[in-house]
């Protein structure tokens, strides 16, 4: 194995750097020394560092971490070294060995105190909460003291230098996130990991923080109450529903309602439904169709099946029904598509049909491209659907050419023959450009044909040509 | 997490693509052809298709229309293609809605990826910083929660975190050179071939 590593190593310099070499540097990767050589006019750290990267791009992280310390530590002057204690930490973390962790820590301290413009620049402040973090959740007890501190601390307007607010509420924008929220989503985040008991009230206190730049801290905050399945969850959840400022809060927190599994979701959920925005009306379907139970289904059939539903919510519910495969929903599907009058409800009905396999759809693609009562569009989408599921056979595609004598069924046909990719439909389609008595279909095949990948067809299309 | 990428891809997308590989006015090109052969295959999960139409002339075409699309693909992975006759959430570990969400911000994840791709490697740009910084906090966020149970989408998220603390370091960067340094183009050609193959077309959160 070491001789793999230095074999990799070896190849990777003689890429790397020039032949001539006029100094040299020794570098350990596990266990044995390496000379690294270099020209007279590149920078040795530059030259250690690119390998290093090339190491972590291929998540070879123990070489990259040795690499990015020796960076950090023979050339401290080096434009790079502050990267490279980052990026030793980053690739420490990644080994994610609690030895590894606590070297990734040491590094940023490193960073911190020799660097300190460099330390508060870039991410490697959160890249220190993740690390501490997981430390924590190994029982680190200096982790989890300053994972908890910082994950308090902004449940608290007061102490958030991006909560304070001063520029935004004299009217500025928010200060820029970069600084603190980071490190303290990702404390959050910890903290959630660690001991979840103790981060639900503390997000709670962050969903109820109305300082005019916490909405971002809310905002995730959201994602990571949704995590916890709980009746508290939901409650912190539905009172962002009703009560948030933030229009994207309220959206997210509709859009993870369902995963709390709490009883009075469906109920909340159909109420959003009735009277808000059309934003939370979409979200709010979306979560009924995440409903376990059937009792999403049936709020979803409710409401794609009502005229006094909005169109737009007419066409979600019927999408999601669609993705909830049965053959309750496949019947109730086309018994509402006899009942719809508008094109835009038949078209999403026949998309949502055409994803549900084995509930009878696939006939019924068939009968409606065969309706002449209906609109030719809505015939073309039904055959489009049809001539894209492998359950129709093709000779029922090419009976149905055969037989039909309408123009734009038949280019429907010849698209989906080409979509086909089988040999059959290759033959179709040579044998209509062969003989078919229209000269625009035989156009048709003759085009798709020319991106077909079969070999006959070369020489087909050559024989046409010499003809 | 949050819907803003959207708008910063739209301006950005927008400056960057002004006359970019502009067709001939005359120019005749089945768009609807294409569009659905690459809906369809994104549907049925096939690639070939896609790969010949994209190897056309027309590849900015057929990337507005995946852009464009509308719905396919989505949800799959919340369905369950079981004809029990009792629609029930999945079973699987995860939890449909994080697949949503991890798809959502995965959406994201690429059209920054494509911004990187595709800007200069001049340092401190303060958009792509800022929107690196709002991505790299919600991909830990993903890493850590149910969503990042699944371990082929957990090795796209951390090679996502990769990239966005290489861009964030940029910040301290302070020639064209180093920044060359931190980004390896290759790695993000990768990380955008990963990346498309996880996100089907269509918007990317329907809800």
């Amino acid at each position: 194995m070491r001789t793999l590593y230095l074999a990799v190593l070896v190849a990777s310099l003689g890429a790397a750097l020039h032949a001539s070499a006029a100094q040299s540097v020794a570098v350990a990767v596990s266990g044995p020394t390496v000379t690294i050589s270099f020209d007279d006019n590149e920078d040795p750290a530059d030259s250690i560092f690119r390998l290093a990267q090339r190491a972590l791009n291929r998540s070879d992280y123990r070489q990259a971490a040795t690499l990015f310390a020796r960076v950090a530590n023979s050339y401290p002057k080096s434009e790079r070294a502050p990267e490279a204690l980052y990026f030793q930490a980053f690739a420490l973390f990644r080994i994610g060995d609690r030895q590894e962790l606590k070297t990734a820590q040491t590094a940023l301290d490193r960073l911190t105190e020799r660097y300190p413009d460099a330390s508060r620049r870039g991410d490697a402040n959160s890249l220190r909460m993740r690390i501490c973090g997981e430390l924590a959740r190994r029982g680190d007890e200096a982790c989890a003291s300053e994972v908890t501190s910082s994950a308090t601390a902004s449940s608290s307007a007061s102490s958030s230098p991006s909560a304070s607010s001063s520029s935004a509420s004299q009217g500025g924008r928010c200060p820029d996130p970069d600084d603190e929220d980071d490190e303290r989503i990702m404390a959050l985040n910890a903290l959630l990991q660690m001991d979840a008991e103790r981060a639900l009230p503390i997000l709670e206190r962050i969903m109820g923080r109305r300082d005019q730049c916490a909405h971002v801290l809310r905002r995730k905050a959201v994602f990571l109450i949704s995590q916890k399945s709980s009746s508290r969850a939901a409650d912190i959840l539905i009172k962002a529903i009703r009560e948030d400022p933030d229009d994207e809060v309220r959206k997210q927190a509709v859009f993870w309602l369902a995963q709390t599994r709490d009883p009075r979701v469906p109920g909340v959920l159909r109420d959003l439904i009735r009277s808000s925005s059309r934003d939370l009306q979409k979200n709010a379907v979306f979560s009924l169709s995440q409903l376990g139970g059937g009792e999403g289904n049936a709020a979803l059939r409710e409401l794609a099946g009502s005229d006094n539903t909005p169109d737009e919510i007419r066409s979600e519910s019927i999408f999601w029904l669609g993705q909830k495969s049965s053959s309750e929903n496949g019947q109730f599907l086309r018994d509402l598509f006899k009942r719809v009058r508008s094109s835009e409800l038949k078209d999403k009905i026949i998309f949502s049909l055409s994803q549900q396999r084995g509930t009878g759809s696939e006939q019924w693609l068939l009968d409606i491209a065969n309706d002449q009562s209906e609109s030719i569009e809505v015939r073309k989408q039904a055959l489009f659907w049809a001539a894209q599921n492998k359950s129709v056979s093709l000779d029922r595609l090419a009976q149905l050419y055969d037989r039909t004598n309408e123009t734009e069924i038949k280019e429907q046909l010849i698209f989906g023959f080409s979509q086909r990719n089988s040999r059959e439909a290759v033959d179709k389609l040579m044998s209509i450009a062969r003989s078919d008595r229209d000269k625009e279909m035989k156009k048709k095949a003759i085009f798709w044909l020319g991106q077909s990948r079969d070999p006959r067809v070369l020489d087909f299309l050559a024989e046409l040509i010499g003809k | 997490m949050n819907t803003s990428d959207d708008d910063r891809f739209d301006t950005w997308l927008k400056e960057a693509s002004a006359g970019y590989n502009a067709l001939p006015p005359n120019a005749q090109v089945p768009r609807e052809e294409m569009w659905r052969a690459i809906a369809a295959a994104r549907a049925a999960g096939r690639t070939p298709g896609v790969t010949r139409l994209i190897r056309t002339p027309w590849t900015l075409a057929a990337a507005a229309a995946v852009l464009l699309a509308v719905g396919i693909g989505i949800g799959r992975m919340t369905s369950d293609k079981v004809d029990s006759g009792v629609s029930t959430l999945p079973d699987s570990a995860v939890p449909a809605t994080y697949g949503v969400a991890a798809t959502r911000h995965l959406t994201s994840a690429e059209a920054f990826v494509t911004a990187v791709r595709m800007s200069s490697y001049a340092p401190r740009d303060t958009a792509i910083q800022r929107w690196a910084r709002d991505l790299l906090t919600d991909t830990r966020l993903l890493l850590d929660s149910p969503a990042g149970e699944d371990q082929r989408r957990r090795a796209l998220f951390e090679d996502l975190e990769l990239l966005l603390v290489q861009v964030l370091q940029l910040e301290d960067s302070r020639t064209t050179d180093t920044n060359e340094l931190l980004l390896d183009k290759t790695q993000q050609d990768q990380l955008l071939t990963r990346l498309r193959a996880n996100v089907p077309a269509g918007p990317p959160a329907r809800s």
